[in-house]
């Protein structure tokens, strides 16, 4: 392809690089995408790989795919002294979609107004019924297995394939949940638990965080860019690590600029318009580093909110050995991996509280695990405790409750000017710290949980009430660059296209103003789909 | 109850993937524990899982993977002499086997150093022997990392009935 001749540039082929791909090239436009990694080899996963025989394949000298050592190794991150942050990234084509969660939960009427309700920072620029035809179009694309229920907290679906059956702890979980006054429902899952469109479905192996081998949970090659691809209209540069947009005498976008991570040459690509989706954090971090004349401050970033209100969730997790289970045989516990249930949002943006926005419990680790970490808190040693670990391991449950962070303005990614990568281009420094709102939320989220093991009479393994996991670890980043209808306070308008200049779009969680209590990847596609739909029209029309 | 952190107890595959992924080949090896030192290490790690109807550690071959590992982890083979200084001082190795139960059980209710080797010693025969065919699958009888047509989920209808 001629790149001279390329509509739209995308940075990024995960999520919302796959699926602007996608929407795009099915509707004439020509796409090159870079991509800072490699397509990574389904041949090469271990996907049924068990503990003893990794043991003697590391012996041998092999290795799984390293999802993620690359960002490590040519872009690490810095975090402000003092604070701790565990970014998790993906580069390779498809990115974090290879060995995602899977967790596909609707935003809600809730979620999106509540900004505006409670006036905390800038509302969202798009409602619930903007979205919701598009949570239809992607969750009859790629495949969303849940149950028919509904609320206005999780709004239902009637796209779904059929749940799994629940673990044993899980169906205690339920029924204590429902006792104690919780609603507990089937888990919402991007996985084939039937055949869909051709794909094969689960064999619930348990191996989804290792990539799957048939493809049968939702990743943006198998799902989008291969019929991209296919169009004839997509190319995939490899190995082309952007470092910057580059912009003309008026301020527009008009190449893009990569370093070929096998030969470190420099390339620049010509660029009528530019879609940005590299996550998040790289994101920001290409943004920031695009600094020209007419954008002192990074690319569209007059504003200076490019980098800040950085939102991720919080999170805990709580094991607990349900005692209905203690001395049961073992089963295969393996599922589809990951929780089978999931407890939505309870709480309004009126309920009596002292904290705004809400949280939402996860329930993974449920039954039979590939180990038993869990031995550590059983007392003792010897022939008796050696039964004793054998009789709970069964009975793990576990809880693992998600909140809502507000976005700060201190809490940002920037760009270290004095720590550079191999080609010259400055790392993200991140900083981020929770603030009261938080605090108050925690305590009510460790009330919620030790209720449900309370009314279960789960003995929970040792924990310490107001822990939280360490900050990162849901990788579940979004701001830096949000949407809104103020150009003053947002970088974004609502279809994604910068304020401050006219021919780039910024698609991936960056571009949410919150980041809500549940996972983002559904929502992402959804935007995006909504988001590229108006960018294709505008293109047909010649206004973009 | 004891005090593992949160999240050593957390995932119960971490545990396996550490084991695992610490016996990685790459590299030379460097000098690892002796003959003796891998006995006394079989020693303690067979007292606290210990054969029954099911091999033990020593019959699932923990000290030799610790061993391996140590091998080309400086810290592993540091972390592990340590501990064998410690049951070493409190007169372990010079038991028999009812002796060295009742030394261990002094040493888990011990002082701060003692108990300590203990609760390492503890760690690492868990970590590795249920990431073993023997701990795991024999033992626990876990059946997990393999195709299955339906995934049956819980069979037990009278599960909630009186619970």
């Amino acid at each position: 392809m001629a790149y001279e001749d390329v509509d739209v540039v995308i940075i990024g082929s995960g999520a919302a690089g796959g699926m602007a791909a996608w929407n795009l090239t099915r509707k004439g436009a020509k796409v090159l995408i870079l991509e800072a990694g490699e397509k990574f080899d389904r041949a090469d996963f271990w996907s049924h790989v068990k503990p003893w025989e990794a043991r003697e394949r590391y012996k041998r000298g092999e290795h799984p795919p390293d999802f993620e050592g690359l960002p490590l190794k040519e872009s690490p991150y810095v975090v402000e002294p003092g604070q701790k942050f565990l970014l998790r990234r993906v580069w390779g084509v498809g990115g974090k979609t290879n060995i995602w969660g899977r967790v596909s939960l609707r935003f809600s009427d809730l979620n999106l107004s509540e900004p505006a309700k409670d006036g905390w920072e800038i509302p969202w620029p798009i409602t619930y019924a903007e979205l919701a035809p598009y949570y239809d179009n992607v969750e009859k694309l790629i495949g969303v297995c849940g149950g028919d229920d509904d609320s206005p907290f999780l709004p239902g679906s009637k796209n779904h394939l059929r749940p799994p059956n629940l673990r044993c702890g899980e169906v205690l979980m339920r029924h204590f949940g429902k006792k104690a006054g919780y609603n507990i429902v089937h888990g919402r899952r991007a996985v084939l638990t039937e055949p869909y469109h051709g794909r094969a479905q689960c064999h619930f192996c348990g191996a989804c965080g290792r990539g799957c081998d048939i493809g049968a949970f939702f990743n943006s090659y198998d799902y989008l860019l291969a019929d991209a691809l296919d169009t004839g209209k997509l190319e995939i540069v490899q190995n082309a690590i952007v470092s910057r947009i580059l912009t003309n005498g008026e301020g527009r976008a008009d190449r893009v600029q990569y370093f070929d991570r096998l030969t470190a040459k420099e390339v620049q690509v010509p660029a009528k318009r530019v879609i940005v989706a590299a996550s998040a954090v790289d994101s920001t971090r290409i943004l920031l580093n695009s600094k020209s004349t007419r954008h002192p401050n990074g690319l569209g970033n007059g504003s200076d909110v490019i980098g800040r209100y950085l939102v991720e969730q919080m999170r805990f997790h709580i094991m607990a050995f349900a005692p209905q289970l203690v001395g049961r045989p073992a089963t295969n516990d393996d599922g589809i991996s990951g929780g089978h249930i999931y407890m939505p949002r309870f709480e309004t943006t009126e309920s009596k509280r002292d904290y705004l926005r809400g949280f939402g419990v996860q329930f993974w680790g449920m039954g039979c695990g590939a180990g038993a970490g869990y031995a550590k808190s059983l007392p003792g040693f010897g022939k008796d405790w050696k039964k004793s670990v054998k009789d709970h391991y069964p009975s793990l449950v576990a809880l693992h409750p998600y909140g809502e962070v507000l976005p700060y303005k201190n809490n940002r990614i920037t760009v270290d000017e004095d720590r550079k990568d191999r080609f010259g281009t400055p790392l993200l420094r991140i900083s981020y710290q929770l603030g009261d709102n938080e605090r108050k939320m925690a305590e009510r989220m460790y009330d919620v949980a030790e209720e449900l093991l309370h009314a279960m009479k789960a003995e929970p393994l040792p924990y310490k009430r107001g822990d939280m996991d360490e900050l990162g670890s849901a990788i579940h980043e979004h701001g830096c660059v949000r949407m809104g209808d103020d150009p003053k306070r947002s970088a974004l308008d609502k279809n994604l296209k910068m304020h401050e200049v006219d021919n780039v779009w910024v698609m991936d969680g960056s571009s949410f103003p919150t980041p809500t209590e549940k996972n983002p990847t559904l929502t992402i596609l959804a935007n995006c789909w909504r988001a590229t739909d108006y960018l294709a029209a505008q293109m047909k029309k010649g206004e973009a | 109850m004891q005090k593992p952190s949160r999240r050593e107890a957390l995932v119960t595959i971490a545990a396996a993937a550490a084991a695992t992924q610490a016996c990685s080949g790459d590299g030379a090896a460097g000098s690892s524990l002796s003959a003796e030192e891998v006995r006394r290490l079989g020693l303690a790690l067979d007292t606290i899982l210990p054969a029954t109807d099911t091999p033990g550690a020593v019959g699932a071959g923990v000290p030799e993977m610790i061993a391996y590992d140590a091998g080309y982890h400086p810290d592993l083979l540091e972390r592990v002499r340590k501990l064998l200084a410690t049951f070493d001082q409190a007169g372990f190795f010079d038991q028999d086997a009812a002796g060295r139960d009742a030394v261990m059980m002094a040493m888990m209710d011990g002082d701060e150093a003692r108990r300590a080797a203990f609760e390492d010693a503890k760690s690492l025969a868990i970590d590795y022997y249920y990431s073993t065919e023997v701990g795991l699958a024999q033992e626990l009888g876990y059946q997990g990392g393999t195709y299955l047509a339906e995934f049956p989920g819980c069979t037990d209808e009278h599960l909630v009935e009186g619970a």
